[in-house]
């Protein structure tokens, strides 16, 4: 039984435990102190390994009360997570974005080739999208972009332009920027 | 399917149960003190920096949202603290470039542990020496498994696929080595460490 506990102890160390296995495991730790010898031996054995020195320091025990003595520092919650943009989902959706327009310019061209508008041509906005110029204004829903529908076509096209050139710097600077105080950010970028 | 240790540990210890942040000590403190060391050369005043960063953590886990691994939210926190450590002592610091309350907290946690004594330094010396020597002797198979877990950093299913083994197996002889090992520092009253 022992053994069997000291090896899933073992495979807990290393994070290779199922989630049953390792709750057991910890449950056990908090009154058998065998197994936190046992941790804290794994543990020298894995810094030792890593070529890390080794520390002396032993855990207080006491954690609450020492931590009482240590003012907040508010600038560690800063230090967790940095948000990270995904560059891959980002040119992914910047190409998503051009070919969309692609798409909206070629349909104007092949629909409308002179310049002039027909009064009731169509403009194909995507596959699922179809406006029709001249209908009446209830059916004229705006699309998520907005007003396109009564303009003309050349301005409908720079306006489209326009929002995709938008959308995709909006890409490309993320979309939610990250307010981070300039005190944090000092101290971030004074620990790197 | 594995679990994160670390994930389980830092929420046991949001949920109140400050022994699981015992075992994350345990688990970092060495990792701590190599990183710190790279800053600070005096171990003592290493240490020192290496318990200030533990409590820091400790205090502000509660707000720890999980978005980083532990141990990186950790690193960082431990860096910082090392950073102000040595701004504090090599010059006054202005209230723009260190938290004056850092400059208090490591001064005050100076007389919190006894570890800056050269009998310390030492017992750490000697049983890194005991570790290296046990690691020696293991038995080749033991002594593969536990290298490529702990100095490469493969998984139980890498080190399976590398040794020709199912994953059960190289659970067993990780463990194994670890016994072996902790055999020896256990014979030389270092048990426990």
């Amino acid at each position: 039984m022992t053994q069997a506990l000291n090896e899933s102890l073992s495979a807990c160390f290393d994070g290779e435990a199922p989630r049953d296995e390792l709750r057991r495991v910890l449950d056990e730790s908090d009154s058998n102190e065998d197994l936190r010898g046992n941790w804290r031996c794994y543990s020298s054995i894995s810094a030792v390994l890593r070529g890390e020195k080794l520390s002396s320091l032993e855990s207080p025990r006491n954690w609450d009360e020492l931590a009482e003595r240590i003012p907040d520092d508010h600038n560690i919650v800063a230090l967790q997570g940095k948000r990270r943009v995904n560059r891959k989902s980002m040119i992914g959706g910047a190409t998503a974005i051009l070919a969309m327009a692609a798409t909206l310019v070629i349909g104007v061209y092949v629909l409308n080739p002179g310049d002039e508008a027909s009064p009731n041509q169509t403009l194909a906005v995507s596959d699922d999208q179809v406006l029709t110029e001249n209908a009446s204004p209830d059916s004229q829903t705006p699309i998520s972009t907005g007003t396109l529908v009564n303009l003309p076509l050349d301005i409908q096209q720079q306006h489209i332009e326009k929002l995709v050139v938008h959308d995709a710097n909006a890409f490309v600077s993320g979309s939610t920027p990250i307010t981070i105080p300039q005190a944090v950010t000092r101290k971030v970028s004074s620990s790197e | 399917m594995p679990v994160d240790t670390d994930a389980e540990l830092v929420k046991r210890v949001q949920g109140g149960d400050s022994h699981a942040f015992d075992l994350l000590f345990e688990r970092y403190k060495h990792r701590i003190h190599s990183l710190v060391g790279r800053f600070i050369d005096s171990y003592e005043d290493c240490e020192e920096v290496v318990q200030e960063s533990f409590l820091k953590a400790y205090k502000a886990l509660p707000r720890f949202r999980g978005e980083s691994q532990f141990y990186t939210w950790l690193y960082r926190i431990a860096a910082n603290t090392a950073k102000n450590f040595l701004a504090s002592r090599s010059r006054r610091p202005t209230r723009s470039e260190v938290d004056v309350e850092d400059d208090i907290t490591v001064n005050e946690l100076t007389s919190l542990h006894e570890t800056d004594n050269p009998e310390n330094i030492l017992e750490s010396s000697e049983l890194e020496q005991i570790i290296k020597k046990a690691i020696q002797e293991l038995e080749p198979e033991l002594k593969s498994a536990v290298t490529l877990r702990e100095y490469a950093g493969l998984s139980y299913e890498q080190i399976a696929e590398i040794m020709d083994c199912p994953v059960g197996t190289v659970r067993s002889r990780i463990f194994r080595a670890r016994e072996a090992i902790a055999v020896q520092m256990r014979s030389r009253g270092d048990d426990l460490r």
